[in-house]
């Protein structure tokens, strides 16, 4: 009974810690952790492609579908999962590829790995000087308000 | 007070121990020419004393599928396998993909366990290179694109397209079925262009029977800031 009456005692306290927090501090900080030194070369942050890449072309690496239904607008599809070769879908964009200088690439969340693996296909290519992979995919982009979903 | 924490840290340590222990965390795989799908296998353990269950197995894409053999729960010393079955399609050359294991508790960003298949599509046309490019301005001078046929069979490549009147391209003939040249000429570089050339081959498999070689003439300056249009 003492250990119920204990365990009662620790969950309200901290219940009322937590609401007190949030009020204070407000509700919590859902943008994806990001630490510049510790991403792999191929890979940003959406902070540092938001203060220091001007102009960049977003490439939604999802499925189509998902594209469609909330990618970040003015993207470009391009994706190794499903639909036609990657050339193909490339010749589709080819007119804004051609003429990007810097482009970020995003798929779904911090580990599905897509997003590196179009950087990888680009990279072959040579056509975007620059091309990286956001770190943190929509997660990060949501948590932005750059989503067409986003609110 | 006592019987609580020790509660809390019987607990704590139940989640940071080690949840299932597998075979191999890594599968490279080899596939042949006409393979239309991947099957990896990976055989774990539960090596915990406590019981550990599986929520899902996800390979992030719609191309992947997963099932688990065996069932969702494991108690100490069961073992269990899971299957993922991955659909090529036209992908040529090495493809990684992430695999994810999902134990109960889980945040949908953070699975407990990450495995990883190395796919290998063998690569028997090879463009080199696969995009010419030219700087607005300079010279309009022809470049060539060679074509290696990597197959114990010839592959021939059948014809060659190219729609835009901006760029002039020839073919070469330098083995039949085994090397071809490609000499592509701009008509001017005084302007920002970008032409596709077709190349059909006759190739069995439908990964092999179209490549693209890309032109583009650009500025070395920064580009003006491309249209929106979708999505």
């Amino acid at each position: 009974m003492r250990t119920i009456t204990e365990l009662a005692l620790v969950l309200t306290l901290s219940s009322v810690a937590a609401v007190a927090t949030w009020k204070i501090a407000g509700p919590p900080d859902r943008a994806v952790a990001c630490d510049p030194a510790a991403l792999s070369a191929d890979e940003i942050c959406l902070a540092t492609v938001q203060a220091e890449w001007k102009d960049v072309l977003w490439i939604d690496a999802r499925p189509e579908a998902e594209w469609k239904k909330d990618g970040v607008p003015g993207s470009i599809h391009l994706t190794t999962v499903g639909g036609g070769s990657f050339e193909e879908q490339m010749e589709a964009s080819f007119e804004r590829l051609g003429q990007a200088q810097r482009a970020v690439v995003y798929c779904g969340d911090v580990g599905c790995g897509v997003s590196k693996e179009v950087v990888k296909r680009l990279r072959e290519f040579g056509i975007v000087p620059e091309v990286k992979a956001l770190h943190g995919g929509t997660a990060a982009l949501q948590a932005a308000g750059l989503l067409k979903s986003s609110n | 007070m006592k019987v609580l924490i020790l509660w809390c840290l019987a607990l704590c340590a139940s989640l940071a121990a080690a949840p299932l222990t597998f075979d191999e965390m890594t599968k490279e795989i080899e596939v042949g020419v006409d393979d239309k799908t991947v099957v990896a296998e990976f055989n774990f353990k539960n090596e915990t004393d406590q019981v550990v269950e599986i929520a899902r197995a996800d390979g992030g894409c719609t191309c992947i599928e997963a099932g688990i053999k065996g069932g969702l729960t494991y108690k100490p010393g069961q073992s269990g396998l899971i299957r993922f079955s991955y659909q090529i399609a036209d992908v040529v050359g090495t493809v990684e993909k992430p695999l994810h294991v999902f134990l109960k508790g889980d945040s949908e960003s953070n699975p407990s366990i990450t495995l990883k298949i190395r796919v290998k599509v063998p690569e028997l046309v090879i463009l080199e290179p696969k995009s010419l490019f030219w700087n607005v301005g300079e010279e309009a001078t022809p470049k060539t694109v060679t074509i290696t046929m990597k197959d114990a069979k010839p592959i021939k490549v059948t014809s060659m397209s190219g729609a835009d009147t901006r760029f002039k391209q020839e073919l070469k003939t330098i083995e039949e079925g085994k090397k071809y040249e490609m000499v592509v000429t701009p008509a001017s570089t005084n302007n920002v262009a970008m032409g596709v050339v077709h190349l059909e081959t006759d190739h069995p498999s439908r990964r092999y029977r179209t490549q693209r070689v890309f032109m583009v003439i650009k500025n070395q300056l920064k580009a003006a800031s491309a249209a929106v249009s979708k999505p």
